[in-house]
């Protein structure tokens, strides 16, 4: 008996514990044609990825942003369960508000944060995943990169730039405390599915813990 | 009074994979009339974690053992009485690491957390730094007496550590009644299937064939059988994380 498990005792998932994931998606004109099919292919990827583990589909919650049109960010996907979760389809035209939309996530972080507070749900900080392939050209782009360095500096998010061939790395770059990456191709849906797997990685994470990511196949070598 | 005390841990599979050890740790002890344990969960991302957890449970227990016996049973004067001591066990836990690390070692290198329960006849005290929980709760009654939740920062991911400088603001006490049948230490990893969802006293579908079983064998067998539930694939499936437990139960 003393090598065996105590008889009866039945297990719940009891953890209130949710692992916040922004998308912020360059839709803008230069993406058309195939980038724009490979990141819609990716995002399908993505939900499929996330559903196919239990533990990630009720922790991660996931909120979709495009950026595009006249200088607009727009609300794709708000705040889900990741089991609940339905891959949008994103179109490809207008310019790349990307300040616009990086405050638009910050704003969404912290509300959705007070939310979890009022309910007693304890979460990892956030992650933002910006995917672009050109550079910001919204006023006052500059001031919200700062913000977003700020908001990194005092934890209170992770944000993850991440850019094709022809994006403005520099520019990217003033937006995190991290260095952009470089997709290799288009190789969206093996980052996808590696991301689905960091946010699996990070929702069953412990206070305290460094996780160890997958490892980031889709990702350009760096110099 | 007589305490049956049993305890576990199990390596998290993220340690398992990574060839990591158990980063968790538990000591106790039983001096006179006092029932004294601790649960530490080393943090992650500390590279000796593991030996700063075993260090604070072992030296802790220790160190409140030799004291126990002069504790004042009013609770106004154990109150002041058990502060002291027990920061006086963590700095002295804190002061012996300093002094056996290497020069350029550094305590944030042996993070990690400490939740700890003393318990005697006329009161019993959870004392706690960072995340884990202590429940106290009377048979059948699961929602506690008492608990001691986590402390976690801003996010879930964020917590404190004995080994930071200013650990003294995040020492947090809490005094629940002798009428505790049951007193449980856990991890933060064992906290999604042992604690209740409001966390606010244990899971009855839990605890229940738990203690049904712990009521029937001696401490050594039931010490065993519990480890090997905490390692369990079911327990895995919930959390990646090293799992403790420990289980006080009052016998008569």
């Amino acid at each position: 008996m003393s090598q065996a498990m105590i008889p009866d005792v039945q297990f719940s998932d009891n953890t209130n514990q949710r692992t916040p994931c922004v998308l912020v998606l360059d839709g803008s004109s230069s993406m058309d044609g195939r980038p724009i099919e490979q990141l819609n292919e990716g995002l399908k990827t993505f939900e499929s990825q996330l559903k196919s583990n239990s533990q990630t589909a009720l922790r991660v919650q996931v909120l979709v942003l495009r950026i595009g049109g006249h200088e607009e960010a727009e609300v794709l996907c708000d705040w889900c369960d990741a089991i609940d979760f339905q891959a949008p389809v994103i179109t490809a035209n207008g310019t790349t508000p990307l300040g616009i939309g990086m405050q638009m996530a910050l704003d969404r972080v912290e509300t959705q944060k007070r939310t979890y507070d009022a309910n007693g749900i304890s979460s990892t900080r956030p992650w933002i995943m910006i995917i672009s392939d050109g550079e910001p050209n919204d006023q006052g782009w500059e001031d919200v990169a700062r913000r977003c360095r700020d908001a990194e500096t005092r934890k209170k998010v992770a944000i993850y730039p991440i850019g094709t061939e022809s994006a403005n790395f520099d520019a990217l770059a003033l937006f995190s405390s991290k260095s952009p990456k470089k997709l290799k191709g288009l190789n969206f849906n093996e980052l996808f599915i590696w991301l689905s797997r960091s946010m699996t990685a990070v929702s069953s994470s412990s206070p305290g813990e460094t996780v160890q990511l997958p490892a980031a196949g889709w990702m350009e070598a760096e110099a | 009074m007589n305490w049956s005390i049993v305890a576990g841990s199990a390596t998290g599979l993220h340690h398992v994979e990574a060839g990591l050890p158990c980063q968790d740790a538990f000591a106790h002890s039983r001096s006179g009339r006092w029932f004294i344990a601790v649960v530490c969960d080393g943090a992650g991302s500390a590279r000796h974690s593991d030996i700063g957890a075993r260090h604070a449970a072992e030296t802790i227990v220790q160190e409140l053992s030799l004291i126990s016996d002069m504790a004042p049973g009013g609770l106004c004067d154990a109150r002041f009485f058990w502060h002291k001591a027990i920061i006086a066990s963590i700095g002295s836990a804190r002061m012996q690491l300093k002094k056996q690390m290497p020069e350029q070692g550094d305590l944030s290198d042996f993070h990690a957390t400490v939740v700890g329960a003393v318990a005697g006849p006329d009161y019993g005290l959870f004392f706690h730094v960072g995340d884990g929980a202590g429940f106290a709760v009377e048979r059948g009654h699961w929602e506690s007496v008492a608990v001691s939740g986590p402390e976690n920062g801003d996010f879930a991911d964020q917590t404190f550590f004995y080994t930071m400088d200013n650990w003294r603001d995040h020492l947090r006490l809490t005094f629940f009644d002798p009428a505790a049948e049951v007193i449980t230490l856990m991890s933060d990893g064992a906290m999604a299937f042992v604690a209740n969802k409001l966390q606010n006293g244990l899971d009855p579908k839990f605890i229940v064939p738990v203690i049904r079983y712990l009521d029937t064998v001696d401490e050594q067998t039931g010490s065993k059988a519990l480890t090997h539930t905490l390692d369990s694939p079911q327990t895995h499936a919930i959390t990646g994380d090293d799992k403790t437990l420990l289980i006080a139960l009052k016998r008569s």
